[in-house]
């Protein structure tokens, strides 16, 4: 296990008993190893306490899509064996964890929260992500909400409003947000993002094409990480964007995302375009804070552009000032070609989600929900020539950001410009409402981005996000950390709790 | 194309598009289809605008 600091292992109300359930459910990754380690809980007294939450809450919160009582539980008294005998796996070991619904798993079919995808797709079990988390010792506890194919808005054909015998019949769960019931939680990693949030689970595994791990993460209020493309492995996860899909950890804070990303990260010969990154060290450096490092603020096409709430902005405002208090320095920046790597992140990423759905739209069209089958045919009108087009500005993109980390270590923007959507709302025009999320251009280029929370503006999480260069995953979890013992957001409990 | 019209000619076109990638919608979503094609215009308008200029590379690398 490596050495990392743990800011405060759950105690109990003695001091130094068994933590209650409230601490056991608010705690981190880092802080549960540590009480792990010290004997103050076991794995099954952990699981056992986030599956009673569950049954309280999910019926709320629509998390999970497939529950996994009985095979988690079966891992946890393992688990607990193996500690009695002093085998400890990692730092994961014996902590309960979600899984999207769209990576495969040896305990169930995976869905993609979708009547459209073949239920054998997933036969082959564990993908690679997966199966490290579990030889890790993470325990999975079930399959969480997701949006459709990771790209559709919830559909009211398919989605169950409530628990009437009206709705029963309807296959999926609608992922409500623990802060406000009425709103969505953002996807498309809804219900991972939404289970943390709410104490079902401490972290889960998301996926992010155009910001799906960090918008619902900003959205409920937790920690998000999309790390450096091809450093985690895609296979044994249905695909979106193939050039645009990453695999990252959700939880509590940025230490946890990096224990997390400890066992995710490495190739695997089944993703051609994973590649060997880092070694692993996510954790060993995560204290040192941010003297020396210096910060890019990217105002201009975020904050600076009326595309944020006044009340994301004063949070934006305040977390910069933040962050040079911690020690880090602090300057404006222009992100280069920001609209364009946004736009050309969706336009590039329904062609290649056509180009993988293409037999299926084919065969399976009323099995799609409606946004998503409409959107992902938009693919069909991307030219090859406009594809390449997207790939040379990608090219420009990467070029002209690479010159603008010679002069900054980080570059802050919010993660989104507005709160979670209410579900009664009709969201505005749509073009105006992509232009407040602050994620895809990092999709577009590759690099690793987090998610943190920075407050609450009018009542919901907002959200900062912070990127830096390819395969300096661990300076952004460092910076991540640095921001987390220099505030508290990140241990905000939602009102459904 | 005009934002406010979506032609026949256009609303054909997709279809067509679609039809020959085996893809056949009812009429009324190749008419919210085609609808999203003024956006995409634009959007390519200014993809083209970066990849045409000067800065643009010669070789395009596969992202990764």
């Amino acid at each position: 296990m490596a050495a990392v600091s743990a800011p405060s292992i759950p105690t109990g109300p003695d001091g130094g008993g068994a933590p209650d359930e409230t601490e056991l459910r608010s705690a981190g990754v880092v802080e549960l190893a540590a009480a792990l380690a010290a004997g103050r809980t076991t794995s099954v007294a952990l699981l056992e306490c986030h599956l009673a939450a569950t049954d309280r809450l999910d019926p709320l919160i629509g998390a999970y899509l497939r529950r996994f009582d009985d095979e988690a539980r079966a891992a946890a008294e393992r688990l607990d064996a193996e500690r009695r005998a002093g085998d400890v796996r990692s730092i994961l070991h014996g902590i309960p964890i979600g899984m999207k619904d769209i990576l495969a798993t040896d305990e169930g079919p995976t869905t993609a929260q979708s009547l459209a995808l073949d239920p054998a797709w997933g036969d082959g079990g564990d993908g690679p992500v997966v199966a490290r988390l579990r030889a890790a010792g993470a325990i999975i506890c079930g399959k969480t909400s997701t949006m459709e194919f990771a790209i559709g808005f919830p559909d009211p054909r398919l989605h169950r409003r409530d628990t009437s015998e009206a709705e029963a019949h309807k296959p999926f769960p609608l992922p409500r947000n623990p802060w406000d019931l009425g709103c969505w939680t953002g996807g498309s990693s809804s219900g991972t993002a939404a289970g943390v949030a709410a104490g079902l689970f401490p972290a889960g595994i998301g996926t992010d094409t155009a910001g799906s791990v960090r918008l619902p993460a900003g959205y409920c209020g937790v920690t998000g990480h999309k790390p450096t493309f091809g450093l985690v492995p895609k296979n044994g996860c249905v695909p979106l964007g193939l050039t645009y899909d990453h695999i990252g950890p959700l939880a509590r804070t940025a230490r946890d995302c990096a224990a997390l990303l400890e066992v995710m990260a490495g190739p695997d010969p089944g993703d051609p375009t994973s590649v060997a990154g880092p070694a692993g060290g996510f954790l060993d450096g995560i204290d040192a804070g941010l003297a020396g490092v210096r910060i890019g603020v990217a105002r201009s096409a975020t904050v600076g552009d009326g595309t944020a709430s006044p009340a994301v902005a004063a949070c934006f405002e305040q977390a910069v000032a933040d962050l040079r208090a911690a020690g880090a320095e602090v300057v404006d920046v222009t992100f280069p070609l920001w609209g364009e790597l946004l736009e050309g992140c969706f336009s590039g990423l329904f062609a290649e989600a056509f180009a993988w759905h293409r037999p299926m739209l084919a065969e399976r069209w009323a099995d799609y929900g409606v946004d998503t089958r409409r959107g992902i045919a938009q693919g069909a009108l991307i030219s090859a020539a406009d594809y390449v087009q997207i790939q040379r500005v990608r090219e420009v993109g990467r070029q002209r950001i690479a010159e603008l980390f010679g002069e900054v270590d980080l570059i802050a923007t919010p993660t989104t410009g507005t709160t979670a959507l209410r579900y009664d709302s009709a969201g505005g025009d749509r073009e105006v409402r992509l232009r407040t999320l602050y994620t895809p251009p990092y999709n577009s280029l590759g690099l690793p981005a987090i998610a943190l929370p920075m407050g609450l503006a009018d009542g919901l999480p907002a959200s900062l996000q912070l990127a830096g260069r390819w395969f300096e995953d661990a300076l952004v979890l460092r910076a991540g950390a640095a921001y987390q013992d220099a505030t508290t957001w990140h241990r905000m409990r939602p009102p459904t709790w | 194309m005009d934002d406010a019209q979506t032609t026949d000619t256009a609303r054909a076109v997709v279809a067509a598009m679609l039809a020959a990638a085996g893809v056949v919608p009812p009429a009324d979503e190749v008419a919210e289809i085609a609808a999203a094609l003024p956006v995409l215009h634009r959007r390519m308008a200014r993809q083209y605008a970066v990849a045409c200029g000067d800065a643009a590379p010669v070789i395009v690398r596969w992202p990764r």
